[in-house]
């Protein structure tokens, strides 16, 4: 297929823990992904920015399994995954930070987290749950509670924890600091550098695009779909016509 | 007072029956979103295999363990057949499929055994009584609401303190994010059905102990006392099937003693309006469902 031979060229190189390679994602009769190509290093942090509705959460979906793509691949540290459930690509090391951090409102802050350690073995989980309530402590105060009562930044820091259960290579953000007070969104992205000093590799979606390159390596713009504009963080943050474009919402290519 | 005590343990016993069909009904409702009115064929299913049994000379301490067995298998084996292929589909589409393997099941014992149904012995005990601080009992009340007693700890243990338990909570409440945890949707709904035939099959044991009896509509009324117990309760709310069931039991318990016994004849149609009349005041019954969007 033309297309796979030119997502193999266009990415490729063997050090890339992720690649995504011209893949194509619709609703029903709607494509929301028109042949995106994307590649992630190892320790790496990019930056996916765009309009809403540009097509970035479908991206994430396609890359974690929630969604199928009827064309192109994803591959893992040079494996073609693009068969994969969700669960076997988080048994792999991938995770998500779902956009509105989608907590589990009935379950306890303890059972959010051991949930989401569900491919670990029965002792590591609730070891690996403990470790989170300690390293997290707003979650320490609320473990027993349920975590609809949670305010959202304690809900944000708690699907980031959830996240991390299972100690993923990859971590997924989809807007993280969406609707959070700037106060408690500058400790998420504080967060996303301790976890980046850690050495974790990091693909997130923000609207507070500045931000969001600023703390990146490389990025993407992703416009109706398709990939408009991709460089380093630096480059894409320097193009002031970029922020125009994409922030007044007028899409002309 | 003694009289009141006696209907009280009855009612419990109806009411722990219902409770175990209402709380499976709910699980399933859960994970899937769909009132399942294919639950009672767990209990036709199972009667028909106590009476296979009994005609070859099986004693009850063999049938219990087959009906409940029974009840599991059919569970699971419905879910595999049936509704695995629709689980995408639209609620309509779920409910009409539930409705289909209702009627399938219903005429394939027509066809293969008889519409008329066949009798088996009842155990020797289920007549007999037993005095408590003065208060006569019947032995198969006292055993039923033992038997419910431990089937809803052991339910709720499994929801609890599992992590399976926990999938069934979390997919109940939002399936999507269940599964990007890495929840498989597969066997959080292969564990619901199977825990749904394992109470539906703890219930079966006591209606086919009180009634000795395999129809092709065996499973009809207890399957429409527990969609009924887990609607009063809340829909999607575990404690509230419970709830529900015990209430319906109660309730009918009262109603068949209190009722002069011209009219002992309307207590489902009084029980109906009083449902109704439940659902004026609270849409979405007792304790109403939180989260009951479909992910």
């Amino acid at each position: 297929m033309a297309a796979d031979s030119n997502g193999v060229a266009r990415t490729g190189g063997d050090g890339d823990l992720l690649s995504v390679e011209s893949i194509e994602v619709s609703y029903g009769p709607i494509r929301a992904l028109f042949g995106i190509s994307l590649s992630v290093g190892s320790g790496e942090m990019v930056a996916l920015i765009g309009p809403n509705g540009a097509g970035k959460s479908s991206l994430l979906h396609a890359i974690i399994g929630l969604r199928r793509p009827s064309r192109g691949r994803v591959r893992w540290r040079g494996q073609d995954i693009t068969g994969l459930s969700t669960q076997q690509r988080i048994r792999l090391g991938m995770a998500l930070v779902p956009e509105h951090r989608r907590i589990l409102a009935t379950l306890t802050v303890e059972e959010n987290l051991l949930v989401g350690g569900m491919i670990l073995p029965r002792r590591m989980r609730q070891t690996q749950a403990d470790r989170m309530i300690e390293r997290f402590e707003v979650l320490k105060r609320k473990r027993s509670q349920p975590a609809g009562v949670l305010s959202g930044g304690e809900a944000q820091q708690l699907a980031i924890a959830r996240a991390l259960m299972p100690s993923p290579a990859l971590l997924l953000m989809d807007e993280p600091t969406l609707g959070l007070a700037p106060l408690v969104a500058t400790q998420v992205f504080a967060l996303i550098d301790e976890l980046r000093a850690a050495g974790m590799t990091l693909i997130v979606v923000d609207q507070n695009a500045r931000r969001v390159l600023n703390a990146a390596d490389s990025a993407y713009l992703v416009r109706t779909g398709r990939i408009a504009q991709s460089g380093s963080a630096d480059e894409l943050a320097a193009r002031e016509d970029i922020f125009g474009s994409f922030l007044g919402g007028s899409g002309d290519d | 007072m003694t009289e009141l005590i006696q209907q009280l343990v009855d009612g419990l016993g109806r009411g722990g029956e219902y409770a175990l069909i209402a709380l499976g009904v709910g699980l399933i409702f859960g994970v899937m979103r769909m009132v399942n009115f294919a639950h009672g064929e767990m209990i036709t299913v199972s009667a028909y295999a106590s009476y296979g049994l009994f005609v070859v000379g099986a004693s009850w301490w063999i049938l219990v363990p087959a009906i409940v067995l029974t009840a599991v298998l059919t569970s699971v084996l419905v879910e595999f057949v049936a509704f695995r292929w629709v689980r995408s589909s639209s609620d309509f589409a779920m409910l009409l499929t539930s409705f289909g393997v209702h009627f399938v099941v219903q005429a394939a014992f027509v066809m293969f055994v008889s519409a008329s149904s066949r009798h088996f012995d009842r155990p020797g005990w289920i007549t007999s009584t037993v005095s408590l601080a003065g208060i006569r009992f019947e032995v198969v009340d006292l055993a039923i609401v033992a038997a419910t007693s431990v089937s809803l700890v052991f339910t709720v243990w499994v929801l609890q303190r599992t992590v399976y338990g926990m999938a069934i909570r979390a997919a109940a409440e939002d399936f999507d994010t269940a599964r990007l945890l890495g929840v498989r949707p597969d066997q959080v709904i292969r564990v619901a059905f199977a825990l749904a035939g394992l109470l539906a099959g703890i219930a079966a044991v006591f209606v086919l102990m009180r009634t000795g009896r395999a129809a092709p509509s065996a499973g009809l009324i207890p399957m429409l006392k527990g969609v009924l117990a887990a609607l009063i309760g809340g829909l999607g709310r575990l404690q509230g099937a419970v709830i529900g069931g015990l209430l319906l039991g109660l309730v009918e318990i009262l109603l068949v003693s209190y009722l002069p016994d011209e009219i002992d004849g309307m207590v489902n149609g009084i029980v109906f309006v009083l449902v109704a009349v439940l659902f004026i005041f609270r849409p979405s019954g007792i304790l109403s469902a939180r989260s009951s969007q479909r992910p």
